[in-house]
């Protein structure tokens, strides 16, 4: 009966999700989940690259590395440190060298922000933040847009938690001038 | 003990151990320039996040979608999809290396499809048109024609993406809320939904649904026919809405 042969096609491995069903054991929902990452790895890579089109190309060039080695992701680990570590590799290994340095990106349309924030507020905070030399705004970045912990954002970065938060110490003192000024 | 502001930085952001912390409260109680200075780091903070919020708001981009899913898309098999249009049909057809005709390969099918959803429902979704194809009756009809993306509603149906397809009409993807989730693709033709793909939900019954922009919960085969039919992004809410208002009638070219 063609109802059967229909159920037991699709109940050939009990309770298997799709995914696992056709990944080979990856990691079960993996690939959902970094589609779920995508605006939160986008934004980082915005702050790391400072720039809307590299951010997209290395966030790219991030998920094809990272699905291609998804066995050294540590599933007890959460996802999106892994992602924002292998992101950041990325820009460093492959980008940074070829790049236009001097493009600052600014939103063109801040004031469509569905936040009730003052639109001039947060473009110029996003602009102070562009200004920041590269270590001290890849700490603001994870830490307080990104909102990991100070062990958390030193992991992705590779460096001992003081000299984050030595980073990022300095990053806050020069961002309340710059928006004191 | 010298407090660093370092120190109140990492306080202001709940960083201190329960020791370092109860040090600085001290602190601030005795020096309210230090209470102030904590509350700077706080207003900082709240102020940076909320200048980078409407980032998360923006659509992402189809070609990171594709990479992201393309590992699972590529290694779709027919067999998980149910093929409805002939060149599936064909393709089914030389990988049995039987040559079933095609009217009998299509109307087994449908067959299944109809058997399966029927069997599972309580009320039929699909049926056929005058032509013969499959086409979303019932509930599954009703829902592609009114209902927004998002959680569906009582119909225990709910639409994912909606977007207008290559050949000039509108698309939404559905998924079925019961027995083995099915989910699949349905296209607008004259006045019925032509049901283009068919297959289970990656995600199973009550899992998580309807997340509009990047389409996350569809199964690969439903992610992949999409991909393959959409121009430009899928349609917001303001573009569900007028499009449903044109009973989904396709623009003018």
């Amino acid at each position: 009966m063609p109802g059967e042969f229909l159920y037991n096609a699709w109940t050939k491995t009990p309770g298997a999700n799709v995914y696992t069903m056709m990944t080979n054991g990856t990691p079960e929902n993996v690939h959902r989940q970094i589609v779920d990452l995508l605006p939160r790895l986008r934004r980082f890579a915005r702050n790391l690259t400072r720039n809307p089109h590299d951010a997209d190309d290395v966030v790219q060039i991030a998920v094809e590395r990272a699905l291609a080695h998804l066995s050294q992701w540590r599933s007890d680990s959460p996802l999106d440190r892994w992602m924002y570590k292998i992101v950041k590799n990325a820009w460093f290994d492959e980008f940074r060298s070829r790049k236009r340095r001097d493009e600052v990106f600014l939103p063109e349309d801040a004031g469509d922000s569905a936040t009730d924030q003052d639109p001039g507020d947060a473009l110029s905070i996003r602009a102070a933040v562009a200004r920041l030399p590269e270590e001290q705004r890849l700490a603001v970045s994870l830490v307080l847009v990104e909102g990991l912990s100070y062990q958390e954002a030193a992991d992705v970065l590779e460096v001992p938690v003081g000299t984050l938060t030595s980073r990022l110490a300095r990053a806050r003192q020069a961002l309340q001038a710059a928006l004191r000024a | 003990m010298t407090i660093s502001d370092e120190m109140l930085m990492a306080f202001a952001d709940g960083e201190l151990d329960a020791a370092a912390a109860a040090a600085v409260e001290a602190a601030l109680h005795a020096d309210p320039r230090l209470a102030a200075r904590v509350a700077e780091h706080q207003a900082l903070r709240a102020r940076v996040q909320a200048a980078f919020s409407e980032e998360l708001e923006e659509p992402v981009p189809r070609r990171l979608i594709d990479t992201a899913t393309r590992a699972v898309a590529a290694t779709v098999d027919a067999p998980k999809i149910l093929p409805i249009d002939a060149a599936h049909m064909r393709r089914e057809r030389s990988r049995w290396r039987v040559p079933i005709p095609l009217a009998m390969a299509a109307s087994l099918a449908f067959g299944l499809t109809i058997g399966f959803l029927a069997w599972h429902s309580p009320v039929p979704l699909l049926g056929e048109n005058a032509q013969g194809a499959l086409v979303a009756d019932g509930g599954l009809a009703r829902a592609l024609s009114d209902q927004l993306a998002g959680p569906g509603g009582a119909g225990g149906v709910d639409i994912g993406l909606s977007f207008l397809s290559k050949s000039g009409g509108y698309c939404r993807t559905f998924q079925i809320a019961k027995a083995l989730a099915p989910a699949g693709l349905a296209c607008r033709s004259g006045k019925d939904w032509r049901i283009d793909v068919l297959t289970q939900s990656s995600t199973g019954p009550g899992a998580q649904t309807g997340y509009r922009m990047a389409g996350s919960s569809l199964p690969p085969a439903v992610l992949t026919a999409v991909q393959s039919r959409i121009v430009d992004q899928p349609l917001d809410r303001a573009g569900e809405i007028a499009a449903r208002r044109r009973a989904w009638r396709a623009p003018a070219r």
